[in-house]
């Protein structure tokens, strides 16, 4: 299958670039962490303005009516620059709730499992207007206000700052079972494609460090040690690019592959990838690594957030394993 | 109103450039982009179509070959269209050459204002903005940094060195405007779908009725003779403070005329 990104998608993603650098550079994204459920509002309705959210919205609501593919393009740019925010969510919440394309309003999504433990986490909580929650049935629209929330005081990520309560109301049925289950196929995708930003990302920042950083005379780049971890970062990258660009497809194209079978492998090996580079970029910068100056954790971290969303790694494991 | 935006799509900066040893000048076999300081006219012009409650922004552009990635950009933003000066003669191009094209180019359209960049952020003569508005015999306001329409005069905040002058004139006009005087929006993915589909009227030297020879290298009435690499930036000068670095402090601001 030919993953050349078309001149169209190019576009995108050039577009999408240009916005995120200039409106989402590093130090304005660790800034975020200061705002209600780390989400910059004027930000936020400038990546929905630009049309982030509603990519593959029809037209006929708004939206540019491209398909998955497209979506995970620019998804992935969103991953590379960090950008903290339910940005998955909102994808997904685009033509069911009022303002989430237009960035007015800004939901979160649970998923209501069974094997899910008492504590129910809502990422990014406090700055959230609702929360959808998915459902074997169906998907709910639950009004925050209406949740008896806990806010703990530090977060694995501050980027990622969660409210945790001890149960749901019912909520208002917004889309049926089917469309539930789409959803969260749909929403593993996009969460395997910033993934694989993150993967991107963290090696972009260890390559930099490894050409400029010198040691014994010499950029440590050219140790053998560091030039094997940043070559297995790239590998990691490019086969996590080819795995979610073929789950994207499989969306748009039924045809083409078992969507669900696509996103469980995409998650696995995007996952993998966003892990294992955060870990390495880390490595690669040394002592610096730890320290919170240096923006290795930040891939680290959100690669450790995405793992609990849209099902776990033993849970697409498992999948992949029952269909074979 | 219709307000017509000069641009020129130029290598990208970011990209370390390449000189030809032969013309001494920049190489420009790679992709080309809308030059930055091209993006504050075309914000403002956007905004003083918005203002005006109609019309349409569009852009003029002149290259050697048929490229318009760079005019894609300002088209994503909100231009309506584009005329695109594109023809092999053209190559080698001095500033006057260039202003007779543009203003011929410009004369295509109907234009009430013509906004251009103080200057191109791969050339900086300065003198392009100047030059097409005496050959379409416009007044020239340069290094706006705002501009208000009122009827039909336009009311310029000039730049100077110590603070704006606010001059006005009739249109049609050339105002050239500075840089970081407004925020250039981002395209929306919709603008840049759109963008593809928008009118970019290719023309050459002959429909413009110019000589092939009146412009590129024959044409030019400038030569460039040696290129030197830029020398480099002098250390700063540290001052020890025993009492009076305050009084050296201020009258170095003074030499920059910051006091």
């Amino acid at each position: 299958m030919d993953f050349e990104l078309s001149d169209d998608q190019e576009a995108l993603r050039d577009g999408v670039i240009s916005v995120l650098e200039g409106r989402f550079d590093s130090a304005t994204v660790r800034s975020m962490s200061g705002q209600p459920g780390a989400i910059d509002r004027t930000r936020w309705t400038e990546l929905a303005e630009t049309g982030v959210f509603s990519l593959a919205l029809p037209e006929d609501e708004g939206g540019l009516g491209l398909g998955w593919a497209d979506t995970a393009i620019v998804y992935e740019q969103l991953g590379r620059f960090v950008v903290p925010g339910p940005l998955v969510a909102c994808a997904l919440a685009a033509g069911l709730v009022d303002g989430v394309a237009e960035g007015s309003t800004i939901v979160g999504l649970i998923e209501d499992r069974a094997d899910a433990d008492s504590q129910i986490v809502i990422e990014h909580a406090a700055g959230l207007d609702a929360v959808l929650v998915l459902r074997p049935e169906g998907v709910d629209q639950i009004a925050l206000d209406s949740l008896d929330l806990d806010y703990p005081d530090i977060p694995l990520d501050a980027l990622t700052p969660v409210g945790v309560c001890r149960s749901l109301p019912a909520g208002t049925r917004i889309a049926q079972g089917d469309s539930a289950a789409r959803m969260t196929t749909i929403g593993s995708v996009l969460t395997a494609a910033l993934q694989l930003g993150l993967a991107a990302g963290a090696t972009e920042l260890a390559v930099a460090y490894a050409s400029e950083r010198e040691q014994f005379g010499k950029v440590i780049g050219k140790f053998q040690a560091v030039k094997h971890l940043c070559a297995d970062m790239i590998s990691r990258v490019e086969v996590a690019r080819a795995a979610v660009y073929f789950a994207a497809v499989a969306l748009d194209d039924p045809t083409v592959g078992d969507a669900a079978h696509a996103a469980s492998v995409a998650r696995i090996v995007a996952g993998d990838a966003a892990s294992a580079n955060g870990r390495d970029c880390i490595q690669v910068h040394g002592g610096m690594g730890y320290t919170s100056e240096v923006d290795a954790h930040l891939f680290l971290k959100r690669a450790w957030v995405h793992e609990t969303q849209f099902g776990s790694l033993e849970h697409h494991e498992e999948s992949i394993a029952a269909s074979m | 109103m219709n307000v017509v935006v000069c641009v020129k799509q130029i290598p990208d900066p970011a990209d370390p450039g390449e000189l030809d040893p032969e013309s001494k000048t920049l190489k420009r076999d790679v992709k080309l982009i809308l030059d930055e300081s091209d993006s504050y006219g075309v914000e403002m012009a956007l905004q003083l179509v918005d203002s005006a409650g109609g019309g349409d922004v569009t852009l003029v552009s002149m290259a050697p070959n048929n490229e318009v990635s760079g005019l894609r950009t300002a088209l994503a933003m909100g231009a309506a269209g584009a005329v695109l000066v594109s023809d092999e003669a053209l190559a080698g191009s001095d500033s006057l050459s260039t202003a007779k094209v543009l203003a011929k180019a410009i004369g295509r359209t109907e234009a009430d204002l013509i906004i251009t960049a103080t200057e191109s952020s791969d050339g900086y003569t300065g003198t392009v903005p100047a030059q097409i508005a005496e050959l379409l015999g416009l007044p020239s306001v340069t290094f706006a940094k705002e501009i208000n329409i009122s009827g039909s005069t336009v009311a310029v905040k000039r730049q100077t060195e110590t603070g704006y002058l606010e001059v006005e004139c009739p249109m049609p006009c050339v105002v050239s405007v500075t840089a970081g005087v407004v925020e250039p929006r981002y395209p929306s993915f919709k603008g840049i779908m759109a963008a593809k589909s928008k009118p970019v009227d290719e023309v050459t030297c002959a429909d413009l009725g110019i000589e092939t020879d009146a412009v590129g290298w024959s044409g030019a009435r400038q030569e460039i003779i040696g290129i030197d690499r830029a020398e480099e930036r002098e250390a700063g000068e540290i001052i020890e403070d025993e009492g009076e670095a305050h009084e050296r402090i201020i009258s170095f601001l003074e030499e920059l005329k910051v006091l």
